[in-house]
């Protein structure tokens, strides 16, 4: 699905952000991407989506190179970008109309968009924003909007760069239970964050540091890894698990399914 | 600097289809020197609040007094927006900083030292004032936001999801300002990160649809999030430590410690 192949960025010649990487995300996969401020995460999404082009090496979604601008829009369509900064992505006045823009462009028939508007909507637990100004928005409002705006289109496959960093942990967990829904459904997913509780239902991690490449492997070895560094957070139920001598879990559901199973000696 | 909230109502679109009542007759009190938290889901108000006592907006009915004066922004109180990194657009770092002062009719030498010493007290090398504001990392823009607020000198400061986006160390850094300013400047606190809030909070506010479900200090608050549906509004340790005691295990849900709470949760599997 995407591919990167030994991509090198920098905005100033002599500091590169990413150095020589290799990355790749298969149909339906669903990668976390952890790092520090500053180690090229959001450098990252830009270029998948094409945003950016890279000084050397190449990018793939879908097998199309973003190099070939003329298929853009393609790349465009199989992978849409949920920006960290909520009012970067806004194309409408109302909530509506910005739903509305992408889904023209894909000429679908009218009552299917408006099908597919309500569908989101709802699955996000928004429907009252529906007709609001995106202006009289709220931080954390206009990032849901940012994601129903995205998952309207359908597209095969998601970049996410810390898109609820302004949510409340109610909406933040309908998200996330959607985003997971989705990927069962085949979507790829690309998450980036500096929340590790936001990343349990990831297949694969990978840490970025300044240039390159600190960590990857499954989301269980690179949090086992980061919790022996102890530089990053992981997440809490994970941490408690592992300081107990238990195998490491991921969710509260499974840290106390464990214990209470410990406790009762079975 | 303290803060008196009355019966603060706020209503966007009035009298048209759009309507929305942002705030419903808020009563507050916020004492001079603390940090108040201030909690609540997605369209709660809670950036409308913060926007009106920033003096942006005039609220539509009830008042809002800070010792006693009308809000003034950059006077008497000062905010540091959501995202506040992509507001820079200087050649450097310092003129980006400098833009503020400069216009409060500060001369070129009070602006120089004020920067300097904020940057000082926000922990941040001097080095970076003559770097582009598009070459530094977001974790240290914030914190040189931060510091330009803090440079205006106000007497509250409103802080809107201030670690939204930050790394670890940046949050913690964050974090180290507050608690070495607080005392001295009244810091209105907005998160969505409740194990951040409670940390830095003196007392704490939930708002819900425009009106205040709970005020009252940290110990308070975790008592009142534990009795509402799913402890939605407990940090995660806290949620995991409140389902265990639910489940009989003998644990304080109240803890603040990792470590606390693995020692609690071992001593009661090894009674069982």
């Amino acid at each position: 699905m995407i591919e990167l192949e030994d991509v090198t960025f920098s905005y100033s010649p002599a500091d590169p952000v990413l150095d020589g990487i290799n990355v790749r995300v298969g149909k339906g996969e669903y990668l976390g991407v952890m790092g520090d401020n500053g180690s090229g995460k959001s450098t990252l999404a830009r270029l998948i989506t094409g945003l950016l082009l890279p000084q050397k090496g190449t990018i793939r979604v879908n097998g199309i190179s973003t190099g070939d601008r003329r298929r853009l829009l393609e790349i465009h369509r199989s992978a849409g970008m949920v920006f960290q900064n909520p009012d970067a992505q806004a194309i409408g006045e109302t909530v509506e109309e910005d739903l509305v823009f992408g889904l023209e462009n894909l000429g679908l028939p009218v009552p299917e968009i408006y099908t597919r508007i309500e569908k989101y909507l709802d699955l996000l637990g928004i429907r009252e924003l529906r007709y609001r100004n995106i202006r009289t928005l709220s931080g954390g409002q206009k990032q849901l909007v940012n994601l129903a705006a995205v998952m309207v289109m359908e597209p095969e496959c998601i970049i996410l760069d810390e898109p609820v960093s302004m949510v409340d942990a109610r909406h933040r967990k309908i998200i996330f239970e959607h985003i997971a829904r989705l990927n069962r459904e085949g979507t790829a997913i690309v998450h980036i964050t500096h929340d590790p509780e936001e990343l349990t239902r990831c297949h694969r991690l990978i840490v970025l540091s300044r240039s390159g490449i600190i960590h990857q492997g499954t989301t269980h070895e690179v949090f086992n890894q980061l919790l022996d560094e102890e530089k990053m957070d992981i997440p809490v139920p994970f941490a408690i698990s592992r300081a107990l001598g238990l195998t490491p879990v991921l969710t509260t559901d499974a840290l106390l399914e464990e214990l209470c199973r410990l406790r009762s000696g079975t | 600097m303290s803060i008196e909230i009355r019966h603060l109502t706020h209503i966007y679109d009035a009298d048209t289809l759009e309507e929305i009542k942002a705030l419903d007759k808020i009563d507050l009190t916020i004492k001079k020197g603390n940090v108040f938290g201030l909690v609540g889901g997605i369209g709660s108000g809670k950036s409308t609040l913060a926007s009106l006592i920033a003096g942006l907006e005039k609220p539509t009915g009830g008042s809002i007094t800070i010792d006693g004066e009308p809000p003034c922004p950059g006077k008497n109180v000062g905010i540091l927006f959501q995202q506040p990194e992509d507001f820079f657009f200087e050649k450097t770092l310092f003129r980006d900083m400098a833009f503020g002062l400069l216009h409060s009719g500060l001369t070129e030498d009070e602006v120089n030292k004020r920067i300097h010493s904020t940057l000082d007290l926000a922990g941040l090398d001097r080095k970076i004032l003559d770097q582009s504001p598009f070459h530094l990392n977001r974790g240290t823009l914030r914190l040189a936001a931060f510091a330009s607020v803090l440079a205006m000198r106000p007497g509250v400061i409103i802080l809107d999801e201030p670690t939204a986006s930050l790394d670890s160390q940046s949050r913690k850094r964050l974090v180290d300002i507050i608690k070495r300013i607080s005392g001295a400047i009244t810091i209105i606190y907005i998160s969505h990160r409740l194990q951040e809030v409670i940390e830095v909070s003196d007392s704490l506010a939930v708002l819900d649809k425009g009106n205040i479900t709970f005020t009252g200090t940290r110990p308070g608050y975790l008592d009142w999030a534990a009795g509402q549906d799913g402890g939605g509004y407990l940090p995660i340790l806290n949620q995991i430590m409140y389902r265990l005691h639910k489940l009989d295990f003998d644990v304080d849900f109240k803890v603040t410690k990792l470590e606390d709470a693995v020692g609690q949760i071992q001593r009661t599997l090894e009674k069982s």
